[in-house]
């Protein structure tokens, strides 16, 4: 057993953790400390709108903007029809909740010359759609149990 | 290739918040079919665009934090003999807070703040605590609550009936809104302003 000695590490601290000997789990000749690993907080909750919008992100894939998401967004809701402004506000803060993140593309001359903002799922945004997506499929066979399976055919 | 026209956008670019006008714009003109399906489209993307950046800019309790410290300074500000004829009521002071809100608002949304000069630059370079000195912030800030309560003064210069009409205070509140800047402008810098956009 090498004898490590503790750098940067308050000796009161160093008893605490390791019960009074020094560390002792040291695998790469480094003193390494126990640390105690949290549950990940819990996404923030999303709106159906919102996880629209997340889906029609992870579908487009590179080609995620402005208009690419409210034309998906408007096939995922059809027959109903969906505002441009809305999937702004909408983009907007999902990014603010961290759910998803935005670069500006090269200008294009189909766009007078102007760039794109390209949005892209974040770790958080995945989790939240997977999240919504578990709870989808729980109401739907939920559903399907109650008004049979011939209903749940016909969709 | 069909192109909206350039006075129509030329209107959205001036009514769209600085942070969102390239990607918003380029997206109105890839969809571009009419005249009247670009004007439905910006009624829709213009509110909605103004509204995410106010809302990104600056919280509501915060902004209704702010609201309160207006109140405040101009309630200061108006117990200096040199400011008003006689202090203004209540109400005139509940409208000089509106007025001075709507201004720091628009200072929100709208404002780009140009690069320093150089002059300024060099003189932070050669006397470091000068940056601690928050003058920038302050006077942005003045001008932007002073400037729509100076609309306010010009309406009641138009007599004394208009004056009574709308309940207008007299005098420039100079004073109040100086404290308010000072106030707002430190209280700014220590929660920690939201970005203004992404895009910004």
């Amino acid at each position: 057993m090498p004898n490590l000695r503790l750098r940067r590490v308050p000796r009161i601290i160093a008893r605490a953790t390791s019960g009074g000997k020094g560390p002792t789990n040291a695998v790469d000749g480094l003193p390494n400390f126990p640390y105690t690993v949290r549950q990940m907080a819990r996404t923030e909750s999303t709106g159906s709108f919102e996880q629209l919008v997340l889906a029609a992100i992870l579908s487009l894939d590179d080609d995620a903007y402005g208009v690419s998401i409210h034309a998906k967004v408007e096939r995922l809701v059809r027959p109903k029809s969906v505002s441009l402004g809305a999937v702004y506000v909408t983009l907007d803060r999902l990014e603010d909740k961290g759910m998803i993140c935005s670069r500006l593309s090269e200008p294009t001359a189909e766009r007078g010359g102007r760039a794109k903002r390209c949005y892209r799922l974040e770790a958080l945004g995945e989790h939240a759609l997977r999240e919504s997506a578990v709870t989808a499929k729980r109401i739907w066979d939920s559903i399907a149990e109650t008004w049979g399976k011939d209903w749940a055919r016909q969709w | 290739m069909v192109t909206p026209p350039k006075f129509l956008e030329s209107v959205v670019r001036r009514l769209l918040p600085p942070a969102v006008r390239e990607q918003v714009l380029g997206d109105l003109h890839e969809r571009y079919e009419s005249p009247l399906r670009y004007i439905a489209d910006a009624a829709s993307v213009v509110p909605a665009a103004i509204f995410s950046q106010l809302r990104r800019s600056t919280p509501i309790p915060f902004r209704l934090l702010e609201a309160l410290i207006i109140y405040i300074s101009i309630f200061a500000g108006a117990r200096v003999p040199f400011e008003f004829d006689r202090p203004p009521d209540s109400s005139q002071m509940a409208l000089l807070t509106m007025v001075a809100l709507a201004g720091l608002v628009w200072h929100d949304i709208y404002y780009v703040r140009p690069p320093e000069l150089e002059v300024i630059t060099e003189l932070k370079r050669d006397f470091p605590w000068l940056k601690w000195i928050p003058l920038r912030p302050v006077r942005e800030l003045y001008t932007a609550m002073f400037l729509p309560c100076l609309v306010l003064d010009i309406v009641g210069l138009l007599g004394p009936s208009v004056r009574a009409l709308l309940n207008l205070p007299r005098g420039m509140h100079l004073l109040g809104l100086i404290i308010a800047s000072i106030l707002i402008s430190s209280l700014r810098r220590r929660i920690g302003k939201r970005r203004p956009s992404v895009g910004a």
